[in-house]
C-alpha cells in the first residue's frame, strides 16, 4: 500500500472530501469497481479527468489538478493562467530559472536524463548557470534509441556523477506482480521497476530534489494565441509525475518536481511563444536555446518511437500477463478477463498489435495488476 | 533491390526483394557488399548527426503524366510488390533532386494518407529525381522486432524527404540504388 496525498476522494454519502479510502475499500469497495465505465473513462482521456463519471460507488476520485466543487457537485480544473510579459528574453528565462534552482540552494541537484529535449533544457540552464547537477537517465541500444543515447552519452559529461541504467535490464511489464498498489488503477504499470531504478540511483548519490522535463510537451508545443486570453495550464494535472514522486522518490526521501510547472517558467515560455501555432518539433525552443543546447538537439529533432520496446517488454511479460489477467477475472469476473481473452492474448504476435489495440490491451492489464495488488497486501481476502 | 539481413536479438530477419514482405529466419545471412554510394548513404542512416535535416523544395510543377506515375506506383506499391520493383526499373527525370520529387509527390495526395505512402513515395523519387541514379538510395527498413516497415530515400548522403519524421526508427533491412 502506498500513501497518495494527491488524491482525495469525495465520498457522496457523507458529503466529505476525505484523504484515502483505503478502509472502504478493505469493506469492500473494490466489488464495485466498474470496469466498463473506466475503460470509458480512459478513452475521453486525461485531460477530461473533470467529465469522468465516478467508478466507486458513492465516491468521486479527486485527481491532481481539480478540485470538488459542492456548488455543482462535480470536479472543477484548477488552471493557471500565465500573466503575459512584455519583456520576455533569453535573459529573462535563465533569470526565471536560476531564481528556480536559487530555492534549493545547499540541496544536491538530480536530472532525468532522457536524452530528449525537455530534460535536456533543464540540464542545459543547470550548466549554464554553473549548478552543479547530477544527471541519470534511462539508456538502450535499440536503433531507434541511437540519437538519445548519443545526446544522454554527451549530456552525462555535462554533470557529476552521471549513471545512464541499460532499458534492457528493466523489461517493461514484468514485474507486474511487484508493483506497489495504489487506492486506484494506475497507468504507470509499464516502466514501475525503471522508476524504482532511478529513484535508488539518485538516493545513492545523495540527491534530495529531481528535476524532471515533464510538461515540456505542453509548453513547447501547443499553440499560443496571440491576442485575447489564453487557455491556461492544469500545472496538477499535465506537468507532474504524481505516481512516481509519491512511490519511489518520497520513501527515499527525495523531492521529484517538474522544472516546466514552475508559474514563472510558464510565464517566461507563454510569453516568449505568444503568437505561435502549435510547434510539434519545438523548432522554436531548440532555436532560441540553441546558444546553450548541444548542436545535436538545436539543430536535429530525432525522437524515438517506445512502441518497440514496450511490445519487446509485453511478448516477455506474456506469462505473467495473462496469470495476472485470470487472477483478476476470479476476484471480479467481467468479459475482458475472460479465459477466451486470455487463450488470444497468448497466440498474439504483440509486434504485429495495432496501436489502439495496445492501448486497450494496456487498460486491461493495469486493472488486473491492481486487483492482484489489493489481494496481495490483503486488501482483498 | 538487395537485402540487407538482419539479427535482432538472436532473431534474425530477412527481406523479400521479389515479394516485398519480412520474414524470420533461422541463420543469419552474409551483408551483400555495398557500393560507395550506398556506403555512403548508410553512414547517413546509421548517424543521423552526420547530415543536416532535410528542407523543404519549393512547390513544384506536377503533369499529368507525373500525377499517372504516382498513382500507379501507389496502387502496385500495395497491391502487387513485384509490378512495383518492376516499374522501379524505369526513370522519368521530371524533378532536378529527390526533394523536389518528395514535395510533387506530397503535393498529390493528403497529408492524412501520406502515412501509409511511404513505398510509393520513395519509389516516386528514385524514378523521377534526375539525381537518384548517381547519388540516390532507397531504404526499407523495418521498426524491429515488429514486422512494421518503412521506405524512405538519401540522395548525396543525406534524407531528401522533410516530412519523415519517423525513418530513425526503422533498421534498413533493404536497399536500391
Amino acid at each position: 500500500m502506498i500513501d497518495q496525498p494527491y488524491l482525495s476522494f469525495y465520498n457522496h454519502r457523507t458529503q466529505q472530501l476525505q484523504p484515502d479510502i483505503w478502509t472502504e475499500l478493505r469493506q469492500g469497495l473494490w466489488r464495485t469497481f466498474d470496469i466498463d465505465q473506466h475503460l470509458a473513462n480512459e478513452k475521453q482521456g486525461f485531460t477530461q479527468l473533470h467529465l469522468w463519471k465516478p467508478v466507486l460507488k458513492d465516491f468521486t476520485i479527486v485527481y491532481p489538478g481539480f478540485r470538488w466543487d459542492a456548488a455543482t457537485q462535480g470536479l472543477v480544473e484548477e488552471r493557471f493562467y500565465p500573466r503575459l510579459l512584455e519583456e520576455a528574453s533569453f535573459d529573462t528565462v535563465v533569470k526565471a530559472a536560476a531564481e528556480v534552482f536559487a530555492r534549493y540552494e545547499g540541496r544536491r541537484i538530480g536530472v532525468h536524463l532522457s536524452g530528449g529535449l525537455d530534460s535536456s533544457l533543464v540540464i542545459a540552464l543547470l550548466r549554464h548557470l554553473h549548478i552543479p547537477f547530477v544527471p541519470i537517465g534511462l539508456a538502450s541500444r535499440r536503433w531507434e534509441f541511437r540519437t538519445e543515447r548519443h545526446i544522454q552519452e554527451l549530456l552525462a559529461t555535462w554533470g557529476e556523477d552521471a549513471l545512464l541504467l541499460e532499458m534492457d535490464d528493466f523489461p517493461f511489464y514484468t514485474d507486474l506482480d511487484r508493483i506497489p498498489t495504489g487506492q486506484i488503477p494506475d497507468g504507470g504499470i509499464k516502466m514501475n521497476h525503471t522508476a524504482a531504478a532511478m529513484a535508488e540511483a539518485f538516493a545513492e548519490r545523495g540527491v534530495d530534489i529531481v528535476f524532471s522535463g515533464q510538461g515540456g510537451d505542453t509548453l513547447l508545443v501547443d499553440a499560443v494565441p496571440q491576442e485575447g486570453a489564453i487557455e491556461g495550464f492544469n500545472i496538477g494535472n499535465e506537468f507532474n509525475f504524481e505516481w512516481d514522486a509519491a512511490v519511489h522518490y518520497a520513501p527515499r526521501g527525495i523531492e521529484l518536481t517538474s522544472f516546466f510547472a514552475e508559474p514563472t517558467i510558464i510565464e517566461q515560455l507563454t510569453s516568449l511563444r505568444r503568437g505561435q501555432r502549435e510547434d510539434a518539433t519545438k523548432r522554436w525552443a531548440r532555436q532560441f536555446f540553441a546558444r546553450i543546447l548541444p548542436r545535436e538537439l538545436a539543430e536535429w529533432d530525432y525522437v524515438a518511437d517506445f512502441f518497440g520496446t514496450s511490445m519487446s517488454g509485453l511478448e516477455l511479460a506474456k506469462p505473467l500477463a495473462s496469470r495476472i489477467i485470470a487472477e483478476a477475472n476470479a476476484l471480479l469476473p467481467h468479459p475482458i478477463f475472460s479465459p477466451e481473452g486470455v487463450e488470444e492474448f497468448l497466440e498474439t504476435n504483440v509486434f504485429a498489435f495495432d496501436y489502439h489495440a495496445y492501448i486497450a490491451f494496456c487498460s486491461k492489464l493495469s486493472i488486473a495488476t491492481w486487483l492482484c495488488g489489493l489481494k496481495r497486501e490483503g486488501i482483498i481476502v | 533491390m538487395r537485402s540487407l539481413p538482419t539479427s535482432f536479438r538472436h532473431q534474425h530477419f530477412v527481406f523479400s526483394p521479389f515479394w516485398g514482405w519480412l520474414r524470420r529466419v533461422r541463420q543469419s545471412s552474409a551483408m551483400p557488399q555495398l557500393t560507395e554510394k550506398e556506403e555512403r548513404a548508410m553512414h547517413a542512416v546509421r548517424n543521423p548527426f552526420s547530415a543536416p535535416l532535410p528542407t523543404w523544395a519549393e512547390q513544384q510543377e506536377v503533369s499529368r503524366g507525373m500525377e499517372r506515375w504516382a498513382k500507379l506506383l501507389r496502387w502496385a506499391a500495395h497491391h502487387c510488390f513485384p509490378l512495383l520493383r518492376l516499374l522501379m526499373c524505369f526513370q522519368w527525370n521530371a524533378y532536378p533532386d529527390g526533394r523536389a520529387a518528395v514535395r510533387a509527390f506530397r503535393q498529390l495526395f493528403p497529408s492524412e494518407q501520406q502515412r501509409l505512402l511511404c513505398m510509393s513515395r520513395a519509389a516516386f523519387v528514385a524514378t523521377t529525381s534526375r539525381r537518384f541514379r548517381d547519388q540516390g538510395v532507397l531504404f526499407v527498413g523495418a521498426f524491429l522486432p515488429s514486422v512494421q516497415m518503412h521506405a524512405w530515400v538519401v540522395e548525396d548522403g543525406q534524407l531528401v524527404d522533410a516530412g519523415d519524421k519517423i525513418w530513425i526508427c526503422y533498421t534498413p533491412i533493404a536497399l536500391h540504388g
